[in-house]
């Protein structure tokens, strides 16, 4: 696939004519930097006045190869058809290898900083979990009430926010099966034939039990004389779902 | 089981044959733990006609100090000897003590659900919901061939009754993170049960 440029886009890119391959090489990098950091204008001013243009001649050139490179990397098009398209505007054999080196080393870079551009739902970063058991509470006595307390760490934006969530172990259970036929679909013939990707690795998890502060009259399992009475009545409740989903 | 001046006062009453008749009082009863535990009770139960002749407040009064009483039993986990000597301070003869505990025996089990039911916990989940993406490209790249999954997490904030789900997208290794996470979870309580 070509691209296609415009005339105001070539007339900014024809400056790059008037240079030698160590300055245009220099645009080449000012061009990057831009696309890393934004625009730099004393750094304009001084490349301008040292070739006895004006600031905004420079600045144009360095806009109108940032543009050049981010289009060829969003559109992944070929080495050939990169070199069709800058053929256009008349460089010098030189400066069409110099352009096409810049846009194959740094494609893969310019590529990551386009897809940061792409509007996301929060991302997960990790789960923290914790057993609970509620023993009483302002409306109820003598109460052994299991759940499982977790938080749950998401990333959005480069902002990381946590969200305390609760479930009772029926839930939990639920929760796991629907969860892991969501990972079987990857592995059915459909979504092989699509996802052009290599296999996955295998993952090893290491778990954390991470006790951290909570509200309420919910006491962390911690005496040992407490835990056959615990276990008896957890029995119960727990052993009829693990015996009903098995 | 302790209770305060006013339950007394209210409860006094309903001992007394002369105030409440067996029939009234066994409406009056049953009045109180239907007020308490049917979610649809009617706002006009107490206008039974064997309460008709009873003043209205002293109904009203009694009524409450019924449903107080039961309440707190519900919530000591109250025995029938517990219940039997509170009555019988309040001067209940036995044929009515029998009758409020058989009452209570019958309902206890939902009162004690009802009563757990109350207080506040962190957002609850409930369910999950899962969809396999693949995307292909955006505005500001193409060819982007990334798969991902999108979960919500139906979440039920307690007592509001709302529903403010979780929604977050994660890459294959990241869901099996998230799996065997709450797998680890599960085992703990499997081996709990066998402590």
């Amino acid at each position: 696939m070509l691209l296609v440029l415009s005339e105001e886009h070539k007339e900014h890119l024809g400056f790059l004519t008037r240079l030698d391959s160590a300055v245009a090489g220099e645009l080449g990098r000012l061009a990057l930097e831009f696309l890393r950091k934004g625009a730099n204008a004393k750094v304009y001013e001084g490349a301008a006045r040292k070739l006895n243009v004006t600031s905004d001649v420079v600045q144009h050139g360095v806009e109108g190869l940032t543009y050049l490179l981010t289009e060829s990397s969003k559109l992944m098009i070929s080495e050939i058809d990169f070199q069709d398209s800058v053929h256009v505007l008349g460089f010098s054999e030189d400066l069409n290898k110099l352009l096409l080196q810049l846009y194959l080393d740094h494609r893969k870079e310019i590529r990551s900083i386009l897809g940061e551009l792409t509007p996301e739902l929060p991302s997960y970063h990790s789960l923290e979990w914790r057993l609970d058991v509620q023993l009483a509470s302002r409306s109820l006595r003598q109460q052994i009430k299991p759940a499982v307390t977790m938080k749950l760490h998401l990333n959005q934006n480069g902002d990381q926010t946590t969200k305390v969530l609760q479930t009772d172990p029926a839930t939990l259970l639920h929760l796991i099966q629907q969860l892991e036929q969501a990972l079987g679909e990857m592995k059915t013939n459909h979504c092989r034939r699509i996802i052009l990707q290599p296999a996955f690795p295998g993952q090893t998890h290491v778990p954390t039990l991470s006790p951290w502060g909570g509200g309420g009259k919910v006491v962390q399992v911690q005496r040992s004389n407490f835990k056959e009475q615990l276990a008896r009545k957890l029995q119960v409740s727990l052993l009829v779902v693990f015996q009903g989903l098995k | 089981m302790e209770l305060s001046e006013y339950v007394q006062s209210g409860l006094q009453p309903l001992a007394d044959p002369g105030c409440f008749s067996p029939r009234a009082y066994t409406v009056l009863l049953q009045t109180a733990f239907q007020s308490l535990l049917d979610t649809q009770a009617d706002q006009a139960a107490l206008d039974h006609p064997d309460l008709k002749q009873i003043d209205p407040t002293v109904l009203k009064h009694c009524h409450a100090a019924a449903a107080t009483c039961i309440l707190e039993a519900g919530k000591q986990k109250a025995d029938k000897s517990a219940i039997s000597a509170y009555l019988e301070d309040c001067k209940f003869d036995r044929e009515r003590i029998e009758q409020f505990c058989t009452e209570y025996q019958k309902n206890k089990d939902t009162l004690e659900i009802m009563l757990g039911s109350i207080g506040r916990c962190p957002p609850h989940i409930t369910d999950v919901s899962w969809r396999l993406e693949y995307q292909i490209k955006t505005n500001q790249l193409h060819k982007t061939y990334r798969p991902a999954y999108l979960m919500t997490l139906n979440v039920e904030n307690s007592g509001s009754g709302s529903h403010t789900d979780v929604n977050f997208s994660c890459t294959m290794e990241q869901l099996q993170d998230l799996v065997g996470k709450l797998k680890d979870a599960a085992k703990s309580l499997e081996r709990a049960t066998q402590m």
